[in-house]
C-alpha cells in the first residue's frame, strides 16, 4: 500500500536537523517534475482475449488514455502513474490470480476493475478482503453491490435498469408483448430480471422468459423454440460472442420480432459491419455513447484524446473506463493520499460529473446517479433514441 | 333632396344593381375560396397546437419519470404516487399555455384522472375511440364532433390526450367568413357612393348645366359654361360654348340685318313716297315745259328717262348686298349704256368713263342719278346737232377725305355763256341738275371747254368703301 512522501520522512526524523533537512525537501517538492518521482503503480486483469475481449480491449484502451492524460497534467500527487495490465483471457479463475499477484506481489498502488459482472464479483472478494478500493468501469451486476461490501464501487447504471428506456418505448408504441431470452450469468440474468420488472411497470406482457446455458444450448437451438407474435419485441441478454450469433440465427426465423434489444453485443462501434443487414433496427443499452451532442465535461476533450491515441472511436467501455480513472484521481486529489479506506470515504460520499455523466453511489457503492442510454442503428449508424431529451433521432418501429 | 331626386332611376339601374350584384358575387366567390383555406389553415393550426400540447404534456410525464428514475424513487410508492399527482397536475397547466387546447388524463383502462374539458369529467369513463394512432383523429361526443391527438405514457399507464372542439375551429372561420361579407358588403356601398358622387359631380352636374345652356340658347340667350375640364365633358361644354359664341354672333347679325330691314324698309316707303314725289314734281316741270314743247312725245320720252333713272336705283339697291349702298360705277355704266341704246343710234358717240370704286347711298344715288340722266339725254339730244360722232367724258373720283368729284363733259356745241341755272328760262335739264345738285349739297361748275364741261364737289355722305 502507498504511503505519501511526507510520512516516511517524517518517521525517519527526530533530531532538530532533521526537521529542517525535511521542510528544505518538502518545499523542493513541488517543483520536481512528475517524472522524476516514483510512479504510482496501478495494477488491473482485463479480458484482451476470449468471450469479453471485445469490451475488454475497449476497457483497456479508456485505462491507457486516462493514464496518459493523467500524466500529461502532472500525474497523481505530482506522481507519474504506471499502468500494470494482465490479460485474464475472459477467465474469473485466471482473473483472481492476476489480482492477487498484483496485490500481494507486486504491491501496486491502486487497482484497476476488470470487466464484466462475473469476474468483479470474484475479484472484488480478493480487492476488499485487502482494503483496496476498486472503481469498476466494466461491470453492471448489482449482486456485485448486494454483499455489503465497503470498497467497490460502480461507474455503471445497474443491469437491472438496461432495458427501462426500450421497454418504454415499445410500450408507447403499442407492442404488446416482449420475448426476454437471457444467458445464464448473474449480469444477464440480472439484465433479464429488471427487464421482466420494468415490462410489469409498463404493462407489456412478457411472453417468453428463457435463460440458457450457452456451453449447452446454441442460440440457433434457442431459437426454434421461440416463436414470435405480430406485436412481439425480443429482448436478448447475452455477451457479443452469442450475440452475433443470435442475429444470424434469426436472420434464418420467418417470423421477426416487432423490434430487438440487445446488451452489450450492439454498443461496439463495429457492430453494423460485423452484424451485416441484421444490424438495422436492433437496440441497445448504453452507459454512454461518443456523441458529441450529447456533451458533459471533458467529454469532447476525451474522445480526441482516445481517437489520437487509438484510430478508433470509444465505446462506452472505453468511456466509463475512463470515468472510473476520472473518479480515482479526483478522490486521490481531494484526499491528497493514497489512503483507501480515506479514498472509500471520499467516493462513497461523491456526487460528480465524469465523461459520462453523473456519478452518484450508495452506501455500498452501487451507482445510483448514472443513467442509461437507448441506441438504435439507423442506416448503419448508432443513433441515440432514448431518453427523448437526449436523442440524436427518433427510434423507429418497426425494424423489420 | 329626395334621393331618386338627386340620383335618377336609370343610374340606379345601370349602376347601383350592377355593383350590389358583384358585390353579392364577389361575397359568395370569396366565400366559397376562402372558406376551405381559412378551414384548412385553423385545422392545421390546430393539429400543431393539439400535437404541441401533447408533446408538452407528454414531457411533463418524462420529466416526472425521469426524475424518479434518476433518484432511484421508482419502486418508492409514496414518491411515485406524489410525482403522479404532480404529473396530473402539470399536464392541466398545458391548457393554461394553450387555452384553445383541452388536456386529459385517461387512464388505460378508461378512468379519466385529470381534464380540463368540462364534459369529460375527472373520474368519469372515457375510452378513446383509436388510441393506437398517433395522428390526429376525429370523433364525436354526445353530438359534439372533437379534434384530438393521444400518446401513451406507460409507466404511468395513462393516455395524455389534447382534444380540440371543431366548433372552436370554425368559429374564427364564420368570423372571417362574416367579416368578409361585411368587408365586401361596406366596400360595394363605399364603390357605389363613390361611383354616384363621382357621376353626381363629374358626369351629371355637367351634363345638366349643358342641358341648361341648350335651353338657354334655344330661347335666344347664348350663355358660356364654366369648365376647366380636359375630358370628353370638357369637349362637349367647349364644343357647346363654341356653338353658343356662334350663334349669338349669328343671332346678333340677324337682329343687325333686321333692323336694318326694318329701316331700309321704312326708307324704302319714305323713298317710293319721295320718289312718287320727285315724278310728280317732274310731271309738273315737264307740264310747265309742255307748251314750249313741239312734240308732246318728247316730254313723256324725257320723263320715261327720268323715271328709269330712278327705278335703276331700285334695281341695283335689290341686286346689292344690303339694299342700302349703290355701286357708283356700275350705276354710271348702266345710265349711260341704257341711255346710249335709246338715243346715240346711228350716231358715234364716244363714251369715256372714269369711275373710282364707289359706293353711295340712296339719298346721293337717286339725284346723283338725275343729273347724270340729265346730262347724257341732253348731250346725245342737243350737244351734237349735224353730227353723227363726238365724244362724252365722265370721271369720278375721291378728292380728299371729305369730297369726291364728278366732272361730266362732251366735245358737242357747248352750252350758252349767259346761261343762268337759277333763271327762269333755264331748261328744265338744267334746272334739275341745279336743284338736285344743291339738294345733296354739291357745288357746281358748268363751263364751257371745247364743249360742255360740268364739274360737281360733292360731299361724302356715305363714305367710300
Amino acid at each position: 500500500m502507498g504511503k505519501s512522501l511526507y510520512f516516511k520522512m517524517a518517521g525517519l526524523c527526530g533530531s532538530s536537523f532533521y526537521h529542517l533537512l525535511f521542510i528544505l525537501i518538502f518545499l523542493a517538492v513541488p517543483i520536481l517534475s512528475a517524472d522524476a518521482q516514483e510512479p504510482i503503480k496501478i495494477g488491473a486483469g482485463l479480458s484482451l482475449s476470449g468471450k469479453y475481449e471485445e469490451p475488454g480491449n475497449m476497457i483497456k484502451k479508456g485505462y491507457q488514455v486516462w493514464a496518459q492524460e493523467t500524466n500529461r497534467n502532472g500525474g497523481l500527487l505530482g506522481r507519474p502513474v504506471e499502468l500494470h495490465i494482465i490479460d485474464d483471457r475472459s477467465s474469473i479463475g485466471e482473473a483472481r490470480r492476476i489480482y492477487r499477484h498484483l496485490i500481494e506481489e507486486e504491491q501496486v498502488d491502486l487497482l484497476l476493475a476488470p470487466y464484466g459482472t462475473p469476474i468483479t464479483l470474484a475479484v472484488s472478494e480478493i480487492t476488499e478482503s485487502a482494503g483496496y478500493v476498486l472503481v469498476s468501469g466494466g461491470a453492471s451486476g448489482t449482486e456485485i453491490w448486494d454483499r455489503g461490501y465497503k470498497y467497490v464501487f460502480g461507474v455503471y447504471s445497474t443491469a437491472d435498469r438496461f432495458f427501462i428506456g426500450f421497454i418504454d418505448l415499445i410500450a408507447r408504441k403499442g407492442i404488446q408483448n416482449v420475448t426476454i431470452l437471457h444467458e445464464d450469468n448473474p449480469f444477464n440474468n440480472e439484465a433479464a430480471l429488471g427487464a421482466v420488472e420494468w415490462a410489469e411497470k409498463m404493462g407489456v406482457s412478457v411472453d417468453q422468459w428463457v435463460g440458457y446455458n450457452p456451453d449447452i444450448t446454441s442460440p440457433a437451438q434457442l431459437l426454434k423454440g421461440v416463436s414470435f407474435s405480430d406485436d412481439e419485441a425480443l429482448i436478448l441478454c447475452t455477451y457479443p460472442e452469442e450475440g452475433y450469433a443470435f442475429l444470424q440465427a434469426l436472420s434464418t426465423k420467418e417470423q421477426q420480432p416487432s423490434a430487438i434489444c440487445m446488451t452489450i453485443t450492439p454498443i461496439h462501434p463495429l457492430f453494423s459491419y460485423k452484424a451485416g443487414a441484421m444490424a438495422e433496427g436492433v437496440f441497445g443499452p448504453s452507459q454512454w455513447e461518443p456523441e458529441e451532442r450529447i456533451p458533459y465535461p471533458g467529454t469532447r476533450e476525451f474522445i480526441r484524446a482516445f481517437r489520437n491515441f487509438t484510430q478508433m472511436t470509444p465505446s462506452y467501455h472505453a468511456g466509463s473506463a475512463y470515468a472510473a480513472g476520472q473518479v480515482l484521481s479526483r478522490a486521490i486529489e481531494a484526499t491528497q493520499g493514497l489512503d483507501h479506506s480515506k479514498l472509500r470515504d471520499y467516493i462513497t460520499a461523491m456526487d460528480t460529473v465524469t465523461v459520462i455523466g453523473r456519478f452518484k453511489v450508495d452506501m455500498y457503492g452501487k451507482q445510483i446517479g448514472h443513467n442509461t442510454l437507448l441506441i438504435q442503428w439507423q442506416d448503419g449508424k448508432k443513433e441515440v433514441v432514448y431518453p427523448l431529451s437526449m436523442h440524436t433521432a427518433k427510434p423507429r418501429f418497426p425494424v423489420k | 333632396m329626395k334621393l331618386h331626386r338627386l340620383f335618377p332611376t336609370t343610374i340606379f339601374l345601370y349602376i347601383l344593381g350592377p355593383v350590389a350584384f358583384a358585390g353579392i358575387i364577389s361575397a359568395v366567390i370569396l366565400n366559397a375560396l376562402l372558406t376551405p383555406v381559412f378551414i384548412d389553415y385553423f385545422t392545421e393550426k390546430s393539429t400543431t397546437d393539439l400535437k404541441l400540447a401533447s408533446s408538452l404534456a407528454f414531457e411533463r410525464c418524462e420529466e416526472n419519470f425521469h426524475d424518479l428514475l434518476s433518484q432511484r424513487l421508482s419502486d418508492n410508492e409514496m414518491m411515485t404516487a406524489t410525482m403522479y399527482q404532480e404529473t396530473l397536475r402539470e399536464i392541466t397547466q398545458v391548457h393554461d399555455r394553450l387555452p384553445s387546447v383541452h388536456l386529459l388524463a385517461i387512464l388505460r383502462k378508461g378512468t379519466v384522472e385529470a381534464s380540463t374539458y368540462p364534459a369529460i369529467p375527472v373520474n368519469s369513463n372515457f375510452t378513446l375511440p383509436d388510441p393506437g394512432i398517433s395522428e390526429v383523429q376525429e370523433f364525436k361526443k354526445d353530438g359534439r364532433a372533437l379534434l384530438y391527438h393521444s400518446r401513451y405514457f406507460p409507466f404511468w399507464r395513462l393516455h395524455v390526450v389534447a382534444l380540440v372542439p371543431l366548433e372552436a375551429i370554425s368559429a374564427p372561420v364564420r368570423m372571417i367568413e362574416g367579416g368578409l361579407i361585411f368587408s365586401l358588403i361596406g366596400i360595394s356601398i363605399v364603390l357605389l357612393v363613390t361611383l354616384l358622387i363621382t357621376v353626381q359631380f363629374a358626369i351629371k352636374r355637367p351634363l345638366n348645366r349643358i342641358i341648361e345652356a341648350t335651353k338657354q340658347i334655344s330661347e335666344g340667350s347664348f350663355p358660356q359654361i364654366q369648365s376647366t375640364r380636359q375630358d370628353e365633358i370638357g369637349k362637349v361644354t367647349a364644343a357647346v360654348n363654341d356653338m353658343s359664341s356662334h350663334l349669338k354672333e349669328n343671332h346678333r347679325a340677324l337682329q343687325n340685318s333686321i333692323a336694318e330691314k326694318s329701316v331700309l324698309l321704312q326708307e324704302i316707303h319714305h323713298r317710293v313716297k319721295n320718289n312718287l314725289n320727285v315724278v310728280v314734281s317732274l310731271l309738273h316741270l315737264q307740264f310747265d315745259q309742255a307748251e314750249k314743247v313741239e312734240d308732246p312725245r318728247q316730254i313723256l320720252k324725257s320723263s320715261c328717262d327720268r323715271i328709269y333713272s330712278m327705278a335703276l336705283i331700285h334695281e341695283k339697291l335689290y341686286q346689292s348686298e344690303n339694299f342700302s349702298q349703290i355701286d357708283l360705277q356700275d350705276y354710271t355704266e348702266t345710265i349711260v349704256d341704257q341711255l346710249f341704246s335709246i338715243y346715240a343710234q346711228n350716231k358715234h358717240i364716244e363714251k369715256h368713263i372714269h369711275v373710282e370704286d364707289f359706293y353711295v347711298n340712296l339719298t346721293v344715288a337717286m339725284p346723283f342719278g338725275l343729273i347724270l340722266n340729265e346730262l347724257i339725254t341732253n348731250s346725245l339730244l342737243h350737244a351734237f346737232p349735224n353730227r353723227t360722232s363726238g365724244r362724252i367724258e365722265i370721271s369720278i373720283r375721291h378728292m380728299d377725305a371729305d369730297n369726291w368729284e364728278f366732272i361730266y363733259s362732251d366735245d358737242g356745241i357747248g352750252i350758252d355763256p349767259d346761261f343762268d341755272f337759277t333763271a327762269q328760262r333755264a331748261s328744265l335739264g338744267l334746272s334739275l341738275i341745279y336743284i338736285l345738285g344743291r339738294q345733296i349739297g354739291a357745288l357746281l361748275d358748268l363751263q364751257n371747254r371745247n364743249g360742255y364741261w360740268l364739274r360737281l364737289v360733292i360731299p361724302n355722305l356715305k363714305s367710300p368703301q
